[in-house]
């Protein structure tokens, strides 16, 4: 049930009835439901690794809470015991993702070491959204561990929190001190978070399928036939596939959050504008928001903080001064980091690469901010001007197109192939002669997709500097009803669905 | 001991003021980059650990508060 | 502060309510706006003009693919036999959407349906989604249209995905794609109206010998012609499963509502007796009776021999063909059928109406096809005021011009036209307002050009320039191109009431008032009456001649054979001595031990008296022509041969062909002067033993005979 699918619409509406119809007390048990079937329609056979993940989770946060101090030195023992049960469920956690992610290479392994037929073993079950909600469990454990959160006695309320359908595919990364109580509390039905909430999902919708699935269209084209392209081009699709990801992932989110918005509910933002970055690290402070929490907040800190760390932080200060002892310090953890978040994505070679990418920009930027800031000074580049934050987008948008070069083709032999196009075989001339309307999409397509991303720059811009529906709620009547009718037209006309295409399936989904 | 805290923190960070407010995590002034780096500094300088339960707006909002956190941690 | 949340409550109750309205409305516009329009093969016309019928009145339903579109036309079935028919065929209708249609139709017309007739010609194939689509694209939704899409999507031989039904069923799902393709005709779509006068029939008046408005140019070696020899013994072809399941259900469902159903095979090519025989025993199996109009229906062969002319486009029939098989179809109606004659009737007063436009359309338009005179051309065109008719003129427009035509074409209102001048550069426009013109002077070497606008918008620009100019001519229309751009007067007459155009001719004014007939039929009819010859026909009429021809001989061929086999001389005979064809008989001496006395007999009543009376030993030759007295040469006689030149044209002049016939028997060829060339050839070993000719196989052996100047055989 996908939520471009013509059961989800049937599916969403029963469910708001329902939820706002039946007595108050009965809404989480509503979203219980629902989310269980949601989940189910994916394929039955994917639900008990969910169950059971939430079932170790849940188990642990109350042992944990259970292990209670008697004194001051039972305190250390108790905390080791509580530290015990942590790694332990955090361990079988984490082994329940490793085994929906590598699962079926290990499988296989192992099939061509024994010598069996590679289609006479069993494929491991990929669980739906195993990234995500295993993320999300683990950084409630840990927060019940260090005391920042009470563990859930319910069962079923936890199961809740776990498999609340619109963050259940792509995030966001929920967190249970934020999402949890919202789901204890009851909510009447507010018109204006239904219209807010509505229009977050048209907007969705509109990024989604009138973008989105449309650049993917020549995205796809042009990189399955790389041999034929010139750089140009090729080029010109990574710039697209870039655009492409935001509007597919930031869509399922705006979805996701105005459908929970009319449910009376707030999911954490995940997407924040990224485009208008300025710098690598800041991109990751507007880009798969809640991905870049979490790893701040359960992976960095903690190994920053160690005692570990702190105590090589030291040994290299003492050796080779202040700066390099501070570097060491964030060198350390961030290189964890980024080789994590880039094996979270999956555990290709080329996804481990664009990890370590982004960490050395980020690593080096921070590092050498001196050196960086002096290069500025000398070219006597003026960075208090606009054009200078210009330039900085587009550096940062760029830095980005690159990274989808590193993972779009899907195999870093691709990907270099995709370079060398790029850097030696340019011709500049393809982008004018009009060979840009043959890649899958017509002239009129290709016009749409640039006026359509304008729109969304435009949009993005406004919402900047104040929220758009807000915005509009104020504006007059005539204006604010025409531009949502326009909205909803542009998806039931130029939205890429129908028998014309075949679906395309959102693409974070498989994480 | 709080003057103890500024004078360390504004040698290891000159471009930060950290006494521009009461609320220098929420207002934004540290980030966690920096964060960490105080963490260091603190911990080196007065020789103790700081555990992740300690990092909360509380101890960190203010040089008074993370004067107050090494002293805790520093009595242990 | 209860009332004004009430107050607030009911505000928003009222917002939704007219937001969720406006957003249908803007919706139900896209739905139509999206709908795609069929203009092609008269399909709009059809089905939108088939709901604006009155309920109960059709009796007579017509159902098939694009043959039964261009081949029957209902009107011409009230007007000569008062019957009220409609033809619901679509371009490939598969016989499932057929039955569909059926469904819808006898929702409609439940009580005044009698008759079902039914073209085969889809029975051999599955229709494909794209032309199921289109065949139900203009049913109305409720119910016709979503029981036929879960039928075809859910039914035994569908994906059985409803997901399909559902955008299928839904032109903005399944056609919003096109919103960059989107033509004029989608938004005056809106108030398009059908013409109802054709009643399904999709009107083409040219035939493939006309150059101005074929779709390509007439080859003699890939001229179509119609298989119109059945044999019956060609087992019959293997029909699908899924077409035998819908037909199954067409005729269960007619039985259950007493309606009589007949099977009709509208002539075209791709049809055969293996398919023939196929259906012939489906027919026998359900007691159906099948009117397979390919071949001879009672003796009579309805458009093989002319399928030249009465096809457009060598695969459907054109609206000469059409009434010929209408007619046909209606006699059989009105012995055979529950039909009635509703000429009078109160409540079919309407039909008055739609014969008179179909008059005034149809018919005006098909006399202006076989007009052959430019006056009378031009005087049937400007009969009809939706007519605007384009005269650029090329090279030189003026020679054949005489004064009497002069003067009833400056009645007509073309004055300029009537003074033209040697070599001078001419257009003119001819529409209900009056006549356009533009006249320049050879001497000026200048260009005549119109440019306009029709009167729905359309934009036209026509140019004529005579020889001493840019010698050609050019007739723009919407930016498509029509002119045949040959010399004297070009002409193209456009429909506004259609948005088409409906004839492309040319009259090579240098030299004639006369264009040649696309249909000359009538030519060769009346060529005996006017003692012409072939020589004397017009090149259309003699590439027709020669078509006719051609299946006149596959004919004799064909009946020949379904003999049997069995070879008899005087069969033979009789069969190919017709006009234009010349029978060479030789013998050798063995021959006449086989001539029995009967054989001799007919022979001698046909004027064949020396083989009547041949002996052993002697050799013969014959030359026969039709009702001349028989050329016959017997061994020994020294006379010299008097028809050299087609013995001539017989013998293959290769070096060393001196092939001698197998002396055995008696050799019989057939050589057609029109088609130059050999047509038949057999021997007859024995006169007296038909099993043993049965078994020889001559047909496809070519011999030569050779025949020494003094007529004797080596």
């Amino acid at each position: 049930m996908a939520f471009t699918e013509l059961s989800f619409f049937v599916f969403a509406a029963c469910l708001v009835l329902f939820y706002y119809l039946l007595p108050a007390k009965m809404q989480w048990i509503v979203l219980l439901t629902g989310s269980v079937i949601f989940y189910v329609s994916y394929g039955a056979e994917k639900l008990p690794f969910l169950l059971a993940a939430a079932g170790i989770a849940w188990w642990a946060a109350l042992r944990m809470e259970k292990i209670r101090p008697d004194g001051p030195e039972s305190r250390a023992l108790a905390r080791k015991k509580q530290k015990k049960v942590l790694l332990g469920a955090g361990a079988l956690l984490v082994l329940l993702l490793l085994y929906a992610k590598v699962g079926t290479w290990v499988i296989q392994s192992f099939a061509a070491l024994l010598r069996l037929d590679a289609d006479s073993v069993p494929q491991a079950i990929l669980a739906l959204g195993v990234s995500y909600y295993t993320f999300s469990m683990l950084g409630y454990l840990a927060d019940v561990y260090y005391g920042k959160e009470k563990a859930e006695t319910n069962f079923l309320r936890f199961l809740l929190f776990a498999i609340y359908f619109p963050k259940i595919l792509q995030g966001p990364i929920s967190r249970h001190k934020f999402l949890a109580p919202q789901l204890k509390e009851t909510h009447r039905f507010c018109y204006e978070a239904f219209c807010f909430g509505f229009q977050l999902m048209l907007w969705g919708y509109f990024k989604k399928l009138v973008i989105a699935d449309r650049l993917a269209m020549l995205v796809n084209y042009v990189f399955d036939n790389v041999e034929t392209q010139t750089g140009a081009h090729l080029l010109m699709a990574a710039c697209f596939s870039a655009v492409q990801l935001y509007c597919d992932f930031s869509g399922c989110m705006d979805i996701a959050g105005g459908f929970s918005q009319i449910l009376g509910l707030k999911l954490e933002p995940n997407f924040n504008h990224p485009f208008f970055s300025r710098s690598a690290a800041e991109f990751w402070r507007r880009w798969h928001i809640t991905l870049g929490t979490w790893f701040k907040d359960y992976v960095y800190m903690p190994l920053a903080i160690s005692p570990r760390v702190i105590r090589i932080s030291k040994k290299v200060r003492e050796t080779c001064g202040a700066r390099a002892g501070k570097a060491v310090m964030t060198v350390l953890p961030l290189s964890v980091v980024w080789v994590l978040t880039g094996l979270w994505h999956s555990t290709e070679w080329n996804y481990v690469v664009w990890g370590v990418y982004w960490g050395t920009l980020i690593i080096c930027a921070n590092v050498f901010a001196p050196e960086l800031k002096k290069l500025t000074g000398f070219l006597h580049i003026n960075t208090k001007t606009e054009s200078w934050k210009i330039f900085q987008m587009v550096r940062t948008f760029f830095l980005f197109v690159v990274g989808r070069i590193l993972t779009v083709p899907g195999t870093l032999h691709g990907s270099a192939e995709v370079f060398k196009k790029i850097f030696f075989d340019f011709q500049p001339g393809s982008l004018f002669d009009g060979s840009v309307y043959s890649l899958e999409l017509d002239r009129a397509n290709f016009h749409l997709a640039l006026v359509c991303i304008f729109v969304l720059w435009a949009v993005s811009m406004l919402q900047e500097k104040k929220p758009v529906r807000q915005r509009l709620a104020e504006s007059n009547v005539v204006f604010r009803w025409a531009a949502w009718y326009a909205l909803l037209f542009s998806i039931v006309i130029f939205g890429v669905y129908g028998p014309e295409f075949s679906a395309a399936a959102f693409v974070y989904m498989n994480f | 001991m709080e003057e103890k805290v500024l004078a360390l923190l504004t040698s290891e960070f000159p471009d930060i003021d950290f006494t521009a407010s009461d609320a220098l995590v929420d207002d934004g002034i540290l980030d966690s980059l920096t964060i960490t780096g105080i963490i260091a500094a603190l911990s080196m300088e007065f020789n103790i650990t700081i555990p992740y339960e300690e990092i909360i707006e509380e101890n960190f909002n203010s040089v008074a508060g993370l004067a107050r956190m090494v002293q805790k941690l520093s009595n242990v | 502060m209860a009332g004004s949340k009430n107050r607030k409550g009911m505000g928003c109750f009222v917002k939704s309510f007219l937001a969720v309205l406006i957003a249908a409305a803007i919706y139900m516009g896209c739905y139509v706006l999206f709908s795609p329009v069929w203009l092609e093969w008269n399909n709009y016309n059809t089905v939108h003009g088939f709901y604006k019928e009155p309920e109960n009145t059709i009796e007579t339903l017509f159902l098939g693919s694009s043959h039964v579109v261009n081949g029957i036309t209902p009107t011409e079935l009230y007007r000569d036999y008062g019957l009220c028919a409609y033809n619901l065929g679509t371009e490939q209708q598969g016989v499932n959407v057929s039955y569909y249609w059926l469904r819808e139709a006898y929702r409609l017309h439940a009580e005044s349906l009698t008759t079902v007739v039914f073209d085969v010609s889809m029975l051999r194939r599955t229709a494909s989604e794209t032309f199921v689509q289109k065949g139900i694209a203009g049913m109305r939704l409720f119910p016709g249209r979503v029981q036929a899409m879960y039928d075809y999507y859910l039914g035994p031989y569908g994906t059985g995905d409803l997901q399909d039904v559902l955008e299928q069923l839904n032109p903005v799902t399944a056609y919003h794609t096109r919103w960059n393709q989107l033509t004029r005709q989608d938004f005056e779509k809106f108030h398009l109206q059908p013409t109802l006068y054709s009643r399904g029939y999709h009107f083409v008046s040219y035939s493939l010998l006309d150059e101005g408005n074929a779709e390509e140019d007439y080859e003699e070696e890939n001229a179509p012609y119609l298989e119109s020899v059945l044999d019956e013994s060609v087992p019959g072809e293997e029909l699908q499963d899924s077409e035998l399941y819908y037909f199954d259900k067409i005729v269960a469902f007619c039985k259950e509502n007493d309606l009589d159903l007949v099977l009709v095979k509208i002539p075209a090519r791709g049809w055969g007796s293996n398919r023939h025989n196929a259906v012939q025993a489906l027919a026998e199996k359900n007691d159906l009776p099948f009117l397979d109009y390919n071949f001879p229906v009672s003796g009579q062969n309805l458009v093989g021999e002319t399928y030249l002319v009465d096809s457009h486009d060598g695969n459907h029939l054109n609206y000469f063909g059409a009434t010929k098989v209408t007619h046909a179809i209606g006699d059989y109606l009105v012995k055979n059928c529950r039909v009635t004659d509703v000429r009078g009737q109160q409540n079919y007063a309407f039909m008055e109406q739609e014969l008179a436009d179909y008059n005034k359309n149809v018919v005006v338009c098909s006399e202006l096809y076989l007009a052959t005179e430019l006056e009378q051309y031009l005087t049937l065109a400007a009969q009809n005021e939706n007519y605007v008719i384009f005269l650029p003129g090329k090279d030189e427009t003026s020679g054949a011009l005489h004064e009497p035509l002069r003067a009833a074409l400056a009645d007509l209102g073309f004055t300029k036209l009537a003074q033209i001048g040697w070599r001078d550069s001419y257009v003119g426009v001819l529409d209900k307002d009056g006549v356009q013109e533009v006249l320049e002077k050879a001497d000026t070497q200048k260009e005549a050009m119109l440019e306009g606008a029709m009167q729905n918008g359309v934009r036209y620009s026509v140019v004529g320039a005579g020889w001493s100019s840019e010698n050609f001519s050019s007739c723009s229309i919407d930016e498509t191109e029509y002119s045949p751009n040959l010399r004297g007067l070009n002409i193209v007459v456009y429909d506004q009431s259609t948005d088409t155009v409906v004839d492309v001719t040319n009259f090579d004014t240098l030299n004639t008032t006369e264009r040649m007939s696309g249909y000359p039929l009538q030519e060769i009819e009346t060529m005996e009456a006017e003692g012409k010859t072939y020589q004397d026909l017009t090149e259309n009429a003699q590439k027709l001649y020669r078509y006719m021809h051609h299946v006149e001989n596959q004919e004799i061929a064909g009946a020949l054979q379904g003999h049997g086999g069995r070879q008899e001389l005087v069969t033979w005979l009789d069969a190919y001595r017709q006009k234009d064809r010349v029978i060479l008989l030789a013998a050798q001496g063995d021959a006449a031990d086989r001539l029995s006395e009967p054989v001799r007999e007919a022979l001698a009543q046909r004027g064949l008296t020396q083989l009547a009376e041949l002996q052993p030993g002697e050799t013969y030759f014959a030359v026969i022509e039709k009702d001349q007295k028989p050329y016959e040469q017997t061994e020994g006689d020294g006379t010299p041969l008097p028809l050299e030149d087609a013995i001539f044209r017989m013998i293959h002049a290769e070096p060393g062909a001196g092939d001698a016939i197998e002396p055995a028997g008696l050799q019989l060829i057939v050589y057609d002067r029109i088609e130059e060339a050999i047509v038949a050839q057999t021997s007859f070993e024995t006169f007296e033993d038909p099993l043993a000719v049965a078994e020889r196989e001559m047909r496809n052996e070519f011999q030569t005979i050779f025949l020494t100047p003094k007529g004797k055989m080596l």
